[in-house]
């Protein structure tokens, strides 16, 4: 008789922003560790990771981004390659997040290991964020602009409409702005690194 | 030229050393990692991210892609900034050798 064992899981709800890769990675590995593997992401607030039991084991996690026109076969062939396993992929602004994990081995490998190409992974999500700040304000000043007009005609319901949309797209913008201010620091730190070694 | 590969980063040379012969990025890892004796093994997505800027700077072309790998070589121009790289690091060792030598 086939059994289906259905391994037990586990939903642990966490958010990490962009800069905030390297917790993500910790968390990840450390619930490796105890016997919980990653299998599945679930978007929402906070954001919801799901979890497979399984042997504990040393395993390293890694984060990358790769935007859609560079997200290619010879990208994913180069990490299977070089003995990463694809973990889930993650749709954001345009491109994709992938996490890959790899068997320890005692060793802290990363799938970044200099500065410059770090900078350069954050120089991009830097430009994304910028695109769609830009988008959000657009938008949010369209519909302060609405809102005017509106307060002018005393149309109610269009002034709700317009409302909502303005605390939307506010929140949206201090989202990203936040995001950009995160990473900058981020990139600061990076660059201070690679001006130590020389 | 405006050459904004100088200094470069041990990556960047390494690589560029690589591409001298027809290699994927795999192949390049690989390859930099026995040259070196383990001592640098660059990650999968520095290779890549590196890969990329170099093309874009017109320092290697894809030559061909099979089996879901992309090969790469080094052009004239990337020879040329190479030549220029090693010149510099011929400089800074032979400073090195000469001022150790004179302090004996």
């Amino acid at each position: 008789m086939k059994n289906r064992i259905m391994n037990n899981r586990k939903y642990v709800r966490k958010t990490f922003l962009v800069h905030q890769y390297e917790e993500e990675e910790i968390f990840l590995s450390d619930m490796r560790a105890q016997g919980w593997k990653f299998i599945a992401l679930y978007s929402g607030v906070p954001t919801m990771y799901e979890f497979e039991q399984c042997e504990p084991e040393e395993y390293i996690y890694q984060l990358d981004y790769v935007e859609t026109k560079n997200d290619t076969e010879d990208y994913h062939q180069l990490y299977q390659d070089s003995g990463w396993e694809e973990v889930v992929p993650w749709n954001a602004l345009g491109g994709k997040w992938y996490y890959f994990c790899k068997k320890s081995d005692n060793n802290d490998e990363k799938i970044y290991t200099d500065p410059e190409s770090k900078i350069g992974l954050f120089n991009m999500l830097w430009k994304k964020y910028t695109v769609f700040l830009a988008i959000c304000s657009f938008f949010e000043i369209n519909g302060i602009i609405a809102c005017f007009h509106m307060i002018a005609r005393d149309a109610s319901f269009l002034k709700i409409v317009a409302g909502v949309g303005i605390v939307a797209f506010t929140s949206a913008i201090i989202f990203f702005a936040y995001n950009m201010i995160a990473i900058s620091l981020k990139k600061a730190q990076l660059e201070k690194a690679k001006k130590e070694r020389w | 030229m405006e050459n904004n590969f100088s200094p470069m980063s041990e990556t960047a040379y390494y690589i560029l050393l690589s591409l001298l012969e027809e290699r994927h990025g795999y192949g390049i890892m690989q390859y930099v990692a026995s040259i070196t004796s383990n001592r640098i093994n660059i990650g999968a997505g520095t290779i890549y991210g590196t890969l990329g800027k170099l093309e874009k700077g017109k320092m290697i072309i894809t030559t061909r892609e099979e089996d879901k790998r992309k090969y790469y070589q080094i052009t004239d121009e990337g020879k040329e900034v190479l030549q220029i790289e090693i010149k510099r690091l011929e400089e800074l060792y032979q400073n090195g050798m000469e001022a150790l030598n004179h302090e004996k």
